[in-house]
């Protein structure tokens, strides 16, 4: 079910309604299990047995991490889970990858492979999000961080906890777990915030995403056939489109997470407005960039053994980060140029310099040099994103060279440009709390401002295009 | 003595308080897009330009068979109206408006191919993605009747779009006519991977029929003799491959012709020889065998 859908206009309500009429929290919780299955059934009924395996594995697994006393059982149970999540992983996502690689490969060398068994595998939907989130939490018992819960409906439930299920953010057991074992009460202001973060998620994705999206889609398609200053554009409005598709889900989930008295994780924090590259990996997907830094890289030494172990564990990490993204070479390479691009301020020891506060944050523009810094990431990102969007790396590059080479004023797709600024104004006058939008004081203006906005949503929503996200 | 009220409500005061205004919220924001949905369609209707030069009489309606094949710029006297996956009910109201419009209007040419009438078409008037799709698209040409029509198929989809008449506003100011239809003209060429594609799956043949798709073309024919307009069914070209699988529903069409239309004509194009790089795909012309096919058309007119 998408939730950019009419289902999910109206299981939302009856969800939400019949959830708080339920009293005691246990009860709540197994609704919340049906639920989310319901809700990812609509998609595909055959793969909740994934979704339930994995669940099962992870509950086994960490009960048996932890009343195990031996150091060496619980690695083995540990390695239980990661081969198991991994493997999943694996054969639905990558298994096709591999099979036309080595094909490639070996066509390469000489060799036609004629006869290979290639498979016509479904990648299903969320399966990179929710064994992330198991393995984190076999993890989190293994080293001690979190106690393992014996209440398996509790456990499902935070597994397939259906506002976060297909598209994150990636929740760590200490943080949704607690919330969900734990009695809650209906909470007037949080369920208000929680609908206004849908009707803003909302609005990113069907008005400011989609609409570009129509932009986006011919530009990258006919890219030999425009001029430079249209692929330029086709760029901006990229980078656009994917920050509100997917900043747009996020807020849904979140929002929705608080209609039913759970707080998620913020997952996106205003990335663009990031003065240098660390600082916007700090601002995007931070659930999953957070996940990478506390189970790869602190555990492979971080930044703490030396110039060369920490370049390494920069490249992997970033590698790792583009293949998670997708079976395609074209991922990889995004990763590994976001992995120089860190690489640049981490040798120099400025990686630390914007790890809080927000730019500006106390003034209402930002200064010259500001304006510059955020200017120069966003420009490098964007150019990241070419190989992000692309069909192949050869693609990209000429999308690139054809770009700089043939750069002239753009005479077609200028449309897209009004979405942008008015986008980029609204998320300025935000920026203080991404989980706050639409703060306005006036009964009549906020009123107002909710109509407009879902008239909006209402009246561009025809073309319902699924959110990016959903195929990693 | 004291008489304590037991609470029954399931809901405590605060949920109430919810409900009572999101409730509030969800009329007003009903009310505000229906008023300005009406206020969208009465505006559109009244600037839709629905008149089209005197010289042209020929109006083209249909589904993409139509719209990919004929080229109205070298057909002079006709206008292409058909728009992709259009239910004969969208290319009713189409012929119904403008013939309303435009008198001098004395042929209607619609898309009839072989398998138009397969019951999978069913879809293309009553699944709630053809009438999201369709609906506010053509919502000026809609009458009442048209509307309940499409509304007891279903109402659900119907009653959503309704909130959202003035979705197309946008649209239909800027592409005009073009957004209800026009000719399409496609630049590529994909036929040797659809032919890959229809060696591993050919299409079915359907011998059921969709019925509500024969109800409207049976409209458009009584629409059409009462007005004193020329029918033209035409069967654009396709691909042979594709002809000959298709061939054995050829006569069942023919019959449904000659026994619920038998004033209206058949143009059978469907082996009209063209080479491979003139079509789109099996089904579809692309420009370069629109154009050739068009210039066929135009000498068929101009005898």
């Amino acid at each position: 079910m998408l939730f950019n859908t009419l289902e999910y206009f109206l299981f939302l309500p009856i969800t939400f309604f019949l959830y708080w009429a339920i009293k005691e929290s246990r009860y709540q919780n197994i609704f919340i299990l049906i639920s989310s299955y319901i809700f990812y059934g609509w998609w595909d009924w055959r793969f909740l047995f994934l979704i339930f395996l994995s669940t099962f594995v992870d509950y086994f697994v960490a009960i048996r991490i932890e009343e195990n006393h031996k150091q060496k059982r619980k690695k083995i149970y540990l390695l239980i889970s990661i081969i198991f999540n991994l493997s999943i992983l694996g054969f639905f996502k990558y298994y096709n990858f591999f099979v036309d690689s080595w094909i490639e490969l070996l066509s390469k060398i000489g060799y036609q492979v004629t006869d290979v068994w290639t498979l016509k595998i479904i990648l299903p939907v969320g399966i990179s999000f929710y064994t992330f989130q198991t393995m984190s939490y076999s993890l989190d018992v293994y080293r001690s961080e979190i106690k393992a819960t014996k209440d398996f409906i509790s456990f499902a439930s935070f597994v397939s906890f259906f506002p976060q299920l297909v598209a994150g953010p990636i929740e760590r057991a200490s943080n949704l777990l607690p919330q969900i074992l734990n009695k809650r009460k209906f909470d007037y202001k949080q369920s208000v915030n929680g609908l206004k973060l849908i009707l803003w998620g909302l609005f990113k994705k069907v008005v400011i995403a989609d609409s570009l999206s129509l932009l986006v889609t011919p530009i990258f398609e006919n890219y030999t056939s425009l001029n430079g200053g249209e692929l330029l554009l086709g760029l901006i409005y990229f980078s656009f489109q994917i920050y509100c598709d997917f900043s747009g889900y996020s807020d849904i989930a979140i929002g929705t997470a608080k209609m039913f008295g759970i707080e998620l994780r913020s997952n996106f924090i205003f990335p663009y407005f990031s003065r240098d590259i660390s600082e916007f990996w700090r601002r995007w997907h931070v659930s999953l960039s957070s996940w990478f830094r506390d189970y790869i890289y602190i555990p492979l030494g971080g930044s703490k053994k030396g110039k060369w172990i920490t370049i390494r564990n920069i490249f992997i990490i970033f590698i790792i980060s583009g293949f998670w993204h997708g079976d395609n070479f074209t991922f990889i390479t995004w990763g590994l140029i976001h992995a120089l691009l860190y690489l640049a301020i981490a040798v120099s020891n400025k990686n630390r310099r914007y790890t809080t506060a927000i730019v500006a944050a106390n003034r209402m523009t930002p200064s010259i040099k500001e304006i510059f810094q955020i200017s120069i990431t966003f420009f490098t990102v964007m150019i990241s994103w070419v190989f992000f969007r692309s069909n192949t790396i050869i693609d990209s590059f000429l999308y690139l060279q054809k770009m700089m080479i043939n750069f002239s004023i753009p005479i077609s797709y200028r449309s897209g440009l009004v979405y942008i600024f008015f986008f980029i104004v609204s998320d300025w006058l935000n920026r203080k709390d991404e989980r706050n939008p639409l703060n306005i004081s006036s009964v009549y203006v906020r009123w107002t401002t909710y109509i407009l906005m879902l008239l909006l949503i209402f009246g561009h929503g025809g073309q319902k295009n699924e959110f990016i996200y959903f195929q990693f | 003595m004291e008489v304590r009220k037991t609470n029954l409500s399931i809901f405590n005061f605060k949920m109430k308080k919810f409900i009572k205004r999101g409730v509030l919220f969800l009329i007003i924001t009903g009310i505000v897009s229906l008023i300005v949905g009406f206020l969208s369609v009465f505006v559109s209707k009244k600037t839709f330009e629905y008149k089209i030069k005197e010289k042209k009489n020929i109006l083209i309606v249909g589904n993409s068979h139509t719209e990919c094949s004929v080229n109205d710029s070298i057909i002079s006297n006709s206008v292409n109206l058909s728009q992709s996956a259009s239910s004969y009910f969208y290319s009713y109201m189409k012929i119904r408006e403008f013939t309303k419009y435009n008198p001098q209007i004395d042929t209607v040419i619609i898309s009839f191919s072989d398998n138009d009438l397969f019951s999978q078409k069913e879809k293309w008037f009553s699944s709630s993605q053809k009438i999201n799709n369709k609906m506010t698209r053509h919502i000026i040409l809609f009458n009442k009747d048209d509307y309940l029509d499409l509304f007891k198929s279903n109402p659900l989809e119907v009653s959503f779009q309704t909130f959202i008449l003035y979705s197309d506003f946008y649209n239909l100011h800027m592409q005009k006519r073009d957004f209800i239809g026009s000719y399409n003209k496609i630049n590529v060429n994909k036929i040797d991977e659809a032919i890959i594609e229809f060696n591993l799956s050919p299409p079915i043949v359907d011998e059921e029929i969709a019925i509500t798709e024969l109800k409207y073309l049976q409209k458009i024919y009584e629409f059409t003799q009462e007005s004193n307009i020329k029918l033209i069914l035409l069967n654009t070209p396709i691909h042979p491959i594709l002809e000959k699988h298709f061939s054995v529903i050829k006569a069942r069409n023919l019959e449904i012709v000659s026994e619920k239309m038998p004033n209206a004509t058949y143009f059978d194009h469907t082996s009209f020889v063209l080479e491979n790089s003139m079509y789109a795909d099996l089904s579809h012309l692309n420009n370069k065998g629109s154009n050739k096919y068009s210039e066929f058309l135009q000498s068929i007119f101009n005898k």
